[in-house]
């Protein structure tokens, strides 16, 4: 246990130095009185809140689902919640209705990714409410495939000028303006960060494979919908404030589960503070490397992610 | 079995003999009843639209755009799609000799255009010199270069009218507007943009001059940080709630232009944005709400 503590005081430390950072460097020079006064240092402030709630998020569900699925693969997308969420957002978009209030695009966003999610579920769900993890992987990635063929087709009728709109909200977009959407975001990735910190021995038995975890006493059916619903909700917060940021979810976790193993009690909350820091920074890029043009933070991301990922995975085999 | 496929193929062989045969019957009439000499355009540009009508060639023109939305003549003429994406069966069966593009349309449709023997126009306009430039290219290619002349004249007669307006500010107290194309991200004008020599025109000081590009997507930081005194929205649908809108977000409360109700959500984007003959229209409004009274005392 002690070895735990030290770990989460370093992340803990690492997470703030990237805050800081992140804080300290933008299109705008500002000196550290200025940071908490109105105007860009609030700006910032919320930004870089908004972006360290993101990559926590974004961890979090990818570990989750990792664990669901029993599949290195999967990642906060990968039943689909992306391109629910895309196609909805890119409506919204395209129909000029994100122009009605700041809730407009997050919200269809949020409820787009919720409505897929959902009707994976349904698909998915086998008779006597079993909730087989082959066939929620099948209708996830079916559902998802079909509903990114709609996506492409509306951005293939669209004006040329808002398909570039869409564009940036499918690379990801973390500009915010709206303290009560940074709020909504906030507790639910909160919340659902803490659930499964408490419910993180189920996590592990899950891994184990159905039996294993059914001998251990574990209810395996009410603990899938469990962490479905808990995994699909903080995708769609993060998804609602932030557009579609790749790789997050996939290589956190992954690179902390390199470095500290595979135990969920501690995977959870080490990899929320990883994604956090990750993000922080890999946004500071974006923000700064093209300065006052920003570039989209899922090419910052997977450029960044990629490359550190391969190099872990070369350095220490996993299992 | 083979029995049907060999039915299935006598009735493919059919079916495309009659097609060629439709196809051989249909393109050789064609070609004597138009005159080979006779101008048909094509104009996928709504500013150029706007400018043949203006040149008197409104009959000349066979097909237009879905964006052509002016003179309301212009939209009953056949459309042969959107800005960027234009249906080459529509096009070649208006029989065209001529294709007025814009930066829009995609390289390999134009070049399939040309090498049917149609003369293509292209239409890259990023100042307003290179606005007059095209009209009297348009007007020498069709043979009407008198009345580009006209008006390429007219039109500089309303910029220097409109120049007089703010003539006596000098540059550096002329007011910094921030022009937002785009809120989501946030996207302006760069100095490579028609907009930001438009704001010129119209006596402002582009905010985002410093930024050397055309719409850039830029950090919502550095508007705080550039204060623009006037705030113009180019997305039409924000119309009546700009003020709120810009006020609402995080930090630009404390921007001049909000602190001081110049926030203009109400401008025509076609006459401002467009290339076309109403462009000093457009420019006349702009400065009229950037210099309320008369030549900025």
């Amino acid at each position: 246990m002690k070895r735990g503590w030290r770990l989460y005081l370093l992340l803990i430390a690492a997470l703030l130095v990237s805050c800081a950072i992140g804080l300290g460097i933008g299109a705008v020079h500002l000196s550290p009185g200025d940071l908490f006064a109105p105007g860009v240092g609030q700006l910032r402030l919320a930004r870089v809140l908004l972006t360290v709630v993101v990559g926590a998020g974004l961890s979090v569900a990818g570990v989750i689902f990792q664990a669901l699925l029993r599949n290195p693969l999967a990642e906060p997308y990968v039943l689909g919640a992306s391109s629910g969420a895309g196609l909805a957002a890119a409506m919204v978009i395209l129909m000029g209705w994100s122009v009605a209030g700041a809730w407009v695009l997050p919200g269809g966003a949020f409820v787009g990714s919720i409505l897929t999610v959902a009707l994976v579920y349904a698909l998915a769900r086998g008779s006597g409410g079993a909730l087989p993890i082959h066939s929620l992987l099948l209708a996830g990635v079916v559902v998802g495939a079909v509903l990114s063929s709609l996506l492409m087709f509306v951005v293939s009728i669209a004006p040329p000028e808002r398909v570039h709109n869409v564009m940036w909200w499918l690379l990801g977009n973390l500009q915010i303006f709206d303290w009560g959407l940074l709020r909504a975001a906030t507790v639910l990735v909160v919340c659902g960060l803490g659930i499964t910190i408490l419910l993180a021995r189920d996590l592990n038995l899950m891994t184990l494979g159905e039996e294993s975890a059914a001998h251990l006493g574990l209810n395996v059916n009410q603990s899938r919908v469990l962490f479905f619903i808990l995994a699909s909700l903080i995708t769609g917060a993060v998804v609602a404030a932030a557009g579609l940021i790749g790789f997050v979810g996939l290589i956190v976790p992954h690179s902390v589960r390199l470095a500290i193993g595979p135990d969920h009690r501690r995977l959870a909350p080490a990899s929320a503070l990883v994604g956090a820091t990750f993000l922080v920074l890999a946004d500071a890029f974006a923000r700064t490397i093209m300065a006052p043009t920003e570039i989209p933070i899922g090419v910052v991301t997977a450029c960044l992610g990629g490359p550190f990922f391969l190099f872990l995975l070369k350095r220490k085999r996993p299992v | 079995m083979k029995r049907i496929i060999t039915l299935i193929f006598l009735v493919a062989s059919v079916a495309m003999a009659v097609a060629v045969a439709v196809v051989l019957f249909h393109q050789t009439p064609a070609h004597p009843t138009t005159q080979p000499t006779a101008l048909r355009i094509i104009s996928l540009s709504p500013a150029m639209t706007e400018a043949l009508y203006e040149m008197g060639l409104g009959d000349r023109l066979v097909g237009v755009s879905q964006a052509c939305n002016y003179p309301p003549e212009a939209t009953k003429l056949p459309q042969v799609g959107s800005l960027g994406m234009t249906n080459m069966e529509t096009m070649l069966s208006l029989a065209p000799t001529m294709v007025v593009t814009t930066d829009f349309e995609r390289d390999d449709t134009m070049q399939a255009i040309r090498s049917s023997g149609v003369q293509v126009v292209e239409g890259h306009i990023a100042t307003i010199q290179q606005m007059f430039e095209s009209f009297e290219k348009i007007g020498k290619l069709t043979g009407h270069p008198q009345q580009a002349a006209t008006l390429v004249q007219k039109m500089k007669g309303d910029l220097a009218g409109i120049h007089a307006r703010f003539a006596a500010t000098p540059v550096e107290r002329r007011p910094r507007v921030y022009l937002e194309v785009w809120h989501d991200p946030i996207t302006t004008a760069g100095s490579q943009s028609f907009m930001d020599d438009v704001l010129a025109h119209a006596g402002g000081t582009n905010a985002a001059h410093e930024i050397s590009r055309d719409y850039p997507i830029i950090s919502p930081e550095k508007v705080i940080e550039w204060n623009p005194q006037v705030v113009v929205l180019c997305d039409e649908t924000t119309r009546g709630r700009g003020l709120e809108i810009v006020r609402g977000r995080i930090g630009w409360e404390r921007i001049d232009a909000v602190k001081n109700n110049r926030v203009i959500d109400d401008l025509s984007m076609d006459l401002l944005i467009r290339p076309g003959p109403r462009l000093t229209q457009g420019i006349r409004q702009l400065c009229e709400r950037l210099y309320p009274t008369e030549s900025g005392r």
